[in-house]
């Protein structure tokens, strides 16, 4: 089974499963032991629930990383390809292009200064940029950067596609996230006073478990409902 | 109009006067000698004698990438060619100006949204209050027979804490670093709504028992 985010990080999937279980178990046993006195015969529900988001959460975190960096590096290929396409437009020279470029985006930096250390070691241009092409989360900037290691200038375009098409998908998202949210939110404290007063937990030991509970579940729904809202900042 | 944006269009028309062939001085004075403080201080500063990377310094250090990226290409134009570097700025530009009207459509989405989340606050208090207060007469009708252990007041604190925690978080989400506002209305709503439900919950419970 293959992953292109776990490929992208270098995570090896197993051991990624074992990190979630583990994740997963500490989370199981921390709420298991806190709230077994007041929860009774619910706590393996409950426990059960919370274990399995968090396993999703942390299996999924990859997945949420490299869509960020995929929206960030998309942003970066429309000004490469602008300030490449002016530069080999006037220069007509890839060397002089590809030593001119430089990007506000951390890896496509770290990539582009590897490929001008190999170009000015006497490397071609087209293997200097290899790396760089393979190193890249967004296909835009694999695109540019492959036809500045190819093409003529007049090939270099970047429209932005990409990065409206992930805008779109992540607003999308995240519309459908925000009801989960607002739902966990309005009716957590309801139902745990509810559950609080049929049951007759109502002792400052009691109470201090279920608002323990309450921030725990949260958390979590903040968690997941948040990741498309920092991506879209 | 935003001031970002007001640059952007600055910035554009600079690009338009490079692609006819203007040159870049003269572009850039007449142009920015109608902007804000720091596009006149770009103006002042060719007029002054620097280099065109130089004079743009007060407008490329600012917080945008979209103007940090279109002065930048502008002050590298110097080493290409100013038609072509106008060509393509005017066309990023265009793109730049397409994200930054939608991150303002963003902004606008976000005061509607910090709106409702007071709203839920104030419902979530409110309810929470409500139930807090009525607890022991709800409790008083007793479907086990377990003791009660502590009175109204303590009920009363521990659900505020409660609703202090969730409109809390609701804040954050919702309103960002203004999340007090949020915690602020949950707990007038609640305050209000205990102080209204007070006498109901004064009310002597009759047992289920003593009914049958």
């Amino acid at each position: 089974m293959r992953f292109a985010s776990y490929d992208y990080y270098g995570i090896d999937p197993v051991r990624l499963v074992l990190l979630a279980f583990f994740a997963s178990g500490l989370a199981v046993a921390a709420v298991y032991i806190t709230s077994e006195s007041v929860l009774g015969g619910e706590t393996p529900v409950v426990c059960l629930i919370l274990g399995a988001i968090v396993m999703y959460l942390v299996l999924s975190a990859p997945r949420r990383m490299a869509e960020s960096a995929t929206l960030q590096q998309a942003k970066e290929a429309t000004i490469l390809a602008a300030a490449g396409s002016a530069s080999l437009e006037a220069t007509h020279s890839r060397t002089r292009s590809v030593l001119a470029l430089d990007s506000g985006d951390e890896t496509i930096a770290r990539l582009l200064v590897a490929s001008k250390r190999n170009l000015l070691l006497g490397y071609s241009v087209a293997d200097s940029l290899g790396g760089a092409v393979d190193g890249t989360a967004s296909q835009s900037a694999r695109n540019v950067l492959e036809a500045m290691a190819n093409a003529e200038a007049s090939t270099i375009e970047e429209g932005g596609e990409e990065t409206q098409a992930i805008s779109q998908a992540s607003q999308l998202s995240e519309e459908s996230k925000l009801p989960l949210f607002m739902a966990a939110a309005f009716f957590a404290p309801i139902l745990l006073t509810l559950f609080a007063v049929l049951t007759h937990q109502t002792g400052p030991g009691s109470f201090g478990v279920l608002v323990l509970l309450q921030m725990v579940i949260l958390d979590i729904a903040y968690y997941v409902s948040s990741a498309e809202r920092d991506k879209l900042r | 109009m935003n001031r970002t944006l007001e640059r952007l269009l600055l910035l554009r028309r600079v690009f338009t006067h490079a692609r006819e062939g203007k040159g870049l001085a003269t572009a850039l004075v007449e142009t920015f000698r109608a902007g804000d403080s720091e596009s006149r201080e770009v103006a002042r500063r060719i007029l002054l004698g620097f280099r065109v990377r130089d004079a743009l310094e007060p407008i490329s250090g600012g917080k945008s990438r979209e103007i940090s990226v279109l002065a930048g290409l502008l002050a590298g134009s110097p080493a290409s060619s100013a038609q072509v570097v106008g060509r393509k700025g005017e066309r990023l530009s265009l793109m730049f100006e397409r994200w930054l009207k939608l991150k303002e459509t963003r902004v606008m989405e976000q005061r509607v949204m910090q709106m409702r989340g007071h709203l839920m606050a104030a419902v979530m208090g409110a309810v929470v209050a409500m139930l807090a207060s009525l607890g022991p007469l709800v409790s008083g009708l007793t479907f086990s027979q377990a003791p009660q252990s502590t009175g109204a007041g303590t009920l009363l604190l521990w659900s505020a804490i409660l609703v202090g925690t969730s409109s809390a978080t609701l804040g954050i989400f919702m309103s960002g670093k203004r999340f007090y506002v949020d915690v602020l209305v949950a707990m007038a709503a609640f305050a209000l709504s205990a102080a209204a439900v007070a006498p109901l919950a004064s009310v002597p419970v009759v047992g289920l028992w003593a009914i049958k």
